[in-house]
């Protein structure tokens, strides 16, 4: 009789054992003081005596591309850095030693130039920041607001007397020494719309370097890096598409899509905008038009490369839809990309290829 | 006689620790598993009303987190005005039905948007079972004397972007 009324209870404390040993803590690792945004690390399987190590270059690795990439703040009075992207923009048409992390990511930006075609470009930021100070400063812009008409064409007036420059600044290498020169009185870089993704991207080449397969970087709600996801089956992470037009608490997304092994990065306009005359006028601007463009209210991308999906994702926001199709046409392939427009009157756009796009 | 009854005191003593442990187990189990997917946003409710007074955004930036206060709680002047939202301290509170001495009492709600999780930490009532049910990932927590209570969104989406 003893015998019997053990044996459920040995099933029963073997099954919560078990469930106890599945529940391994992850390293999670969150960041608030870089890129300007909130970053999480969720590695699900690390080497437990490498937890500290991993902890701090993944630290370091978004600590030096902030530092390099700012143009809001010099370097840190004791940062082994040369020079970083505020500095530099105080030394225009000065040739100016920086150091390799810098350049290549400057590089890198050059080439996504001429890939859309001029669409994204990095030397934009005199117009960027007059439509950042004049419109969506948070306390005294127009965010979520109508802009005052005056204001508006203020700020129209003043984006037109500045210029969009061919070759904004140039890159010298030499003796393995690395050099910029900003090329024209009216460049200002501004790496926002690639620093972000470009640093995501080294961070999980170096977990990947370490062999682990199974984790997850979030950096804020527009780019996201993923391995596999040992908890669902597929081994599948589930994203939901955030709704641009979302009026309550039921529609806060318009879909979802599974992803494995791949980057995700959405640009949009929703996050913070003000409107003038029915239209949104976003952080995004075109370097054709000098103006925020109207064609879609978020471009959603799955690829392989966070750095290259943040810098296409805002080019293509730029883009009016036969160009959009013409540039797919020629680099959907090449580039390994699929794509997902929320276009200007709400209907949805897809480019995919193996990826489904589901109901929320 | 007396060796036979003793020998089912024995066993009904086995049998009772037997199912002591099995009802233990499955109550564990229940609470581990049951409610254990992650949260993505918890609602505080008041009375009966249906829309939240406050949303604790878990999912706020995939993962950074934001408290949403959706309105003011319908209270009598003589009390202020509720719910107070303490960033610093990750606390909500709300003002409660249950009365001492015709005072109404607050209800002191904690979030932790790492651990995506709530927990009343302070509440007056008859047996404090809401402050006694602990921290919170995904069962909800009712404080029924105060008419308070906090209920789970636990989507099964990973990430929003």
């Amino acid at each position: 009789m003893k015998k019997f009324i053990f044996i459920p209870i040995l099933i029963f404390m073997s099954f919560i054992l078990i469930a106890c040993q599945e529940k391994v803590t992850p390293i999670k690792v969150t960041f608030s003081d870089y890129m300007y945004t909130f970053i999480s690390i969720d590695i699900k399987q690390a080497p437990q005596d490498m937890e500290e190590e991993i902890k701090e270059n993944l630290e370091q690795i978004f600590r030096m591309y902030h530092e390099l990439a700012t143009n809001e703040d010099p370097l840190p009075e004791d940062s082994n850095y040369l020079e970083n992207i505020y500095s530099i923009n105080q030394k225009t048409l000065q040739t100016v030693e920086i150091d390799e992390p810098l350049y290549t990511m400057l590089e890198k930006s050059l080439e996504y130039s001429t890939l859309t075609n001029g669409h994204f470009d990095v030397s934009i930021g005199k117009i960027i920041d007059v439509w950042k100070n004049r419109v969506l400063d948070e306390m005294t812009g127009y965010v979520f607001e109508e802009i005052p008409e005056e204001v508006f064409n203020q700020v129209l007036e003043e984006i037109d007397q500045i210029e969009v420059v061919d070759e904004p600044f140039s890159l010298t290498e030499d003796s393995g020494k690395y050099y910029i020169r900003i090329n024209h009185e009216d460049v200002k870089i501004d790496l926002g719309a690639v620093a972000k993704g470009y640093a995501t991207q080294v961070a999980s080449n170096y977990i990947k370097s370490l062999e682990i397969e199974n984790y997850s970087i979030t950096s804020g709600s527009s780019s996201i890096v993923l391995g596999k996801n040992p908890d669902r089956e597929g081994e599948i992470f589930i994203i939901s598409l955030a709704n641009p037009l979302r009026t309550g608490l039921d529609d806060r997304s318009y879909g979802k899509v599974h992803v494995k092994e791949a980057s995700i990065t959405t640009s949009g306009n929703y996050e913070q905008y003000a409107t003038y005359e029915g239209l949104r006028y976003h952080h995004i601007i075109s370097p054709a038009t000098k103006r925020p463009m109207h064609y879609y209210h978020t471009i959603t991308i799955i690829g392989q490369d966070a750095g290259l999906l943040d810098a296409i994702s805002t080019a293509m926001l730029s883009m009016s839809p036969e160009v959009l199709d013409a540039w797919l046409a020629l680099n959907q392939e090449t580039l390994d990309i699929e794509v997902i427009r929320f276009n200007y009157d709400g209907t949805i756009t897809e480019n995919l290829n193996e990826t489904e796009l589901l109901d929320a | 006689m007396k060796k036979i009854k003793s020998v089912q005191t024995k066993r009904d003593m086995v049998l009772s620790i037997a199912l002591f442990i099995v009802v233990g187990a499955l109550f564990l189990l229940f609470r581990l598993t049951a409610f254990n997917s992650d949260a993505t946003q918890a609602y505080v409710y008041y009375g009966d009303l249906s829309n939240p007074i406050v949303t604790i955004d878990f999912a706020y930036n995939n993962g950074e987190g934001r408290i949403i206060k959706n309105y003011d709680q319908e209270v009598p002047t003589e009390y202020g005005v509720y719910p107070l939202i303490d960033e610093e301290k990750n606390t909500i509170t709300l003002l409660g039905d249950y009365e001492i001495d015709g005072v109404r009492q607050i209800v002191v709600i904690q979030y932790d948007f790492a651990k995506k999780s709530v927990q009343i930490i302070q509440e007056q009532s008859p047996n404090n079972i809401c402050s006694r049910e602990g921290e919170s990932t995904g069962w909800p927590l009712i404080c029924l004397p105060n008419r308070i209570r906090v209920e789970f969104d636990t989507n099964e989406e990973d990430f929003t972007i």
